[in-house]
């Protein structure tokens, strides 16, 4: 859906630019059309008005008009100067010029012509001629003055709207390859989860029982009976052993404290192992009634304290960790904080993206926040280390995916 | 027999051939005005036998084939409608007057100035009193919102029949076409052919014959009559100082 939004914003930004263009060539077109349209009304009213004053003329003197070339000449001079825009002609009835005023008439120009008439017969014809070469130059002018403006037009929306849509483009694909990446790596991790439990189970719970077994059963040909124990307190020390390793097999699994005693006492179990396997100080601290929290959020808490642990112990350099939560208003707010190294520049370009080189961890951490409605903040400590909060309901949104199903209550 | 030409000329035109007609019983045909222009051109082209001008002949015009014979000179008047109350033109009121910086009559009448086209010799005349005066007469002549008479009865129509109008034209026409136009002194003389004989009334007009080298008797017989004292005093008593043969 937002990819084919912003394939619609990029043919919009087309359309736009192709239309801002067009739409600086109608004033100059515009004005030149009704510019000439003006012009030729304007000529067609003279050229009645006069064609009627010389008739009047003509009409005291029908015999001799044709002589008075000053008097009609003059009269054709009363309304113009511009001799070098204008020409204004009287012909007699064989073609013959009698009066005429302007010179060459630069191009494009504009003719317009009308009878000179004596007692209703054509005596004479009066045509005027004239350029509306103004009118192309004020249309240039125009053009020139539309285009600065599109041009400035066509700046503002690119600093603005454009630049917009294409960044929210470059983000998107940004965030495509990312999700790409998270599903090969979220494959390779479950791979990697089989191969290491695989390994617990044949490196180490299957050789404990297989050594049990030994200790159980005679050899063929040995010196005991048949079914006689041979060494039961050894094989009971192996079979404790196997206890233990199956059950930290299914504590690394999944957190029986979770689901019994609830996020708190799951969270500080987890900060207690830690602080037992990794030379890293772990404190923590609750606050506020976490009972009403439902399953989904439990998870994904209990899973972001130790994916940040994890981060802490394997990034950081810490010696001292805190882990922080508090119920309030309805959220959960999950703080960790480290006395570390602290983060790279480039780690976190922005605030709502990941350096995709850094690993999925805590993109994968933000992303399962914003699905439940939750809020992720990431920061450097001015003293050094890294504060990480979570801020996420205690119910969990129910959000539409793009398929129309409801979220899988997993975990539940 | 046709006569045409500057309007100014054609009223004594039609007296002086009037007055031949009765001496001589020869009728001649006086046609409206065609302007000095026209009345060159058509003399040239033998469309008539004699023409009147008020200009000399231009370069362009100037042939083998027509002679210019002066008539005389008349003033060149300021007229206005018979009910102006003006009394007086100066230089400095004619420029306020056609610069539009005064705008009625002593009386309260609006003042209607009449133009005459740029190339007119009551245009030409009037623009050589000074350059503010040109100067005045120019922005004038810009001013769509004024009248201009495209010929001299057309401005002597305005002046006999428009209240407040005002402008030029001739003592000559004005008299010998009787018309009721009031014509105004201009720095305190009164235009006529005695203050244009001494010198003391400066705005004149000149007319003359134009007539084509292969004149007609007939033509000649009425130069003649033109120039006899009948002649000669029909012209003074129209406002015209004749000049001398």
């Amino acid at each position: 859906m937002k990819i084919q939004i912003l394939h619609s914003s990029k043919f919009v930004v087309s359309v736009t630019r192709f239309l801002v263009c067009l739409a600086a060539l109608i004033p100059p077109l515009g004005y030149y059309f009704f510019a000439n349209q003006q012009a030729r009304g304007s000529l067609s009213t003279e050229i009645d008005w006069l064609s009627r004053e010389f008739t009047a003329v003509i009409s005291r003197n029908p015999d001799m008009w044709h002589y008075e070339k000053d008097r009609l000449e003059a009269i054709l001079d009363i309304f113009h100067e511009r001799h070098e825009m204008e020409r204004h002609v009287i012909l007699d009835h064989r073609g013959g010029i009698v009066a005429e005023i302007g010179g060459d008439v630069k191009m494009p120009v504009i003719t317009a012509s009308r009878p000179i008439m004596d007692s209703g017969m054509e005596v004479g014809r009066l045509v005027i001629t004239r350029s509306v070469r103004p009118h192309l130059t004020n249309s240039i002018i125009v053009m020139t003055v539309t285009l600065c403006g599109a041009a400035v037009l066509l700046y503002v929306l690119q600093k603005g709207l454009f630049e917009t849509y294409e960044n929210a483009e470059k983000e998107l694909l940004v965030y495509q390859q990312k999700l790409q990446s998270l599903v090969s790596s979220l494959s390779a991790a479950e791979d990697r989860e089989r191969r290491d439990l695989a390994m617990v189970l044949h490196d180490d719970i299957s050789q404990i029982l297989a050594m049990c077994k030994a200790k159980l059963e005679d050899p063929p040909g040995g010196k005991g009976g048949a079914g006689k124990v041979r060494d039961a307190a050894g094989a009971r020390r192996l079979l404790e052993q196997a206890i233990d390793r199956s059950r930290d097999l299914t504590s690394d699994l999944s957190s029986q404290t979770l689901y019994e005693l609830g996020l708190p006492q799951a969270v500080e179990d987890y900060c207690r192992t830690v602080e037992n396997r990794q030379q890293l100080a772990v404190a923590f601290k609750k606050s506020g009634d976490m009972g009403v929290l439902s399953p989904e959020i439990r998870g994904l808490l209990y899973r972001a304290v130790r994916e940040l642990l994890t981060n802490v112990v394997k990034h950081a350099g810490a010696e001292r960790a805190l882990v922080e939560l508090k119920a309030d208003a309805g959220h959960v707010r999950l703080a960790v904080l480290d006395d570390g190294r602290g983060l790279e520049d480039s780690a976190f370009p922005d605030a709502g993206m990941i350096d995709l080189s850094k690993g999925y961890g805590l993109f994968s951490i933000r992303e399962q926040v914003r699905t439940v409605g939750g809020k992720f903040e990431i920061e450097t400590i001015a003293d050094g280390g890294v504060r990480v909060i979570l801020t996420v309901p205690m119910e969990q949104r129910k959000r539409r995916s793009p398929d129309g199903g409801g979220n899988n209550p997993a975990g539940a | 027999m046709k006569i045409g030409g500057t309007g100014a000329g054609l009223g004594v035109m039609k007296l002086l051939g009037e007055a031949f007609r009765e001496e001589t019983g020869r009728r001649f045909l006086v046609l409206p005005s065609i302007g000095s222009g026209g009345a060159i051109r058509a003399v040239r082209d033998g469309a008539i036998d004699l023409g009147i001008t008020s200009r000399p002949l231009r370069e362009s015009e100037e042939s083998a084939d027509i002679e210019v014979i002066e008539i005389g000179r008349t003033p060149l008047v300021f007229a206005a409608h018979p009910d102006c109350s003006c009394l007086n033109v100066t230089e400095q009121r004619l420029v306020d007057i056609y610069s539009g910086r005064e705008k009625s009559w002593s009386l309260g009448r609006r003042i209607r100035v009449i133009l005459r086209p740029p190339r007119e010799s009551d245009t030409i005349v009037l623009r050589s009193i000074s350059p503010e005066v040109s100067e005045a007469v120019d922005a004038a002549l810009g001013n769509a919102g004024l009248i201009t008479a495209t010929t001299d009865q057309d401005a002597a129509d305005y002046y006999d029949k428009l209240p407040g109008a005002f402008g030029t034209s001739t003592l000559l026409l004005l008299r010998s076409e009787g018309r009721k136009a009031k014509v105004i002194p201009y720095k305190g003389v009164d235009p006529g052919i005695s203050t244009i004989a001494d010198g003391s009334y400066p705005l004149v007009r000149e007319l003359s014959f134009v007539v084509s080298a292969r004149r007609d008797p007939a033509i000649i017989d009425f130069i003649d009559f033109v120039f006899s004292s009948r002649g000669l005093e029909i012209l003074r008593e129209n406002g015209c100082l004749p000049s001398r043969r």
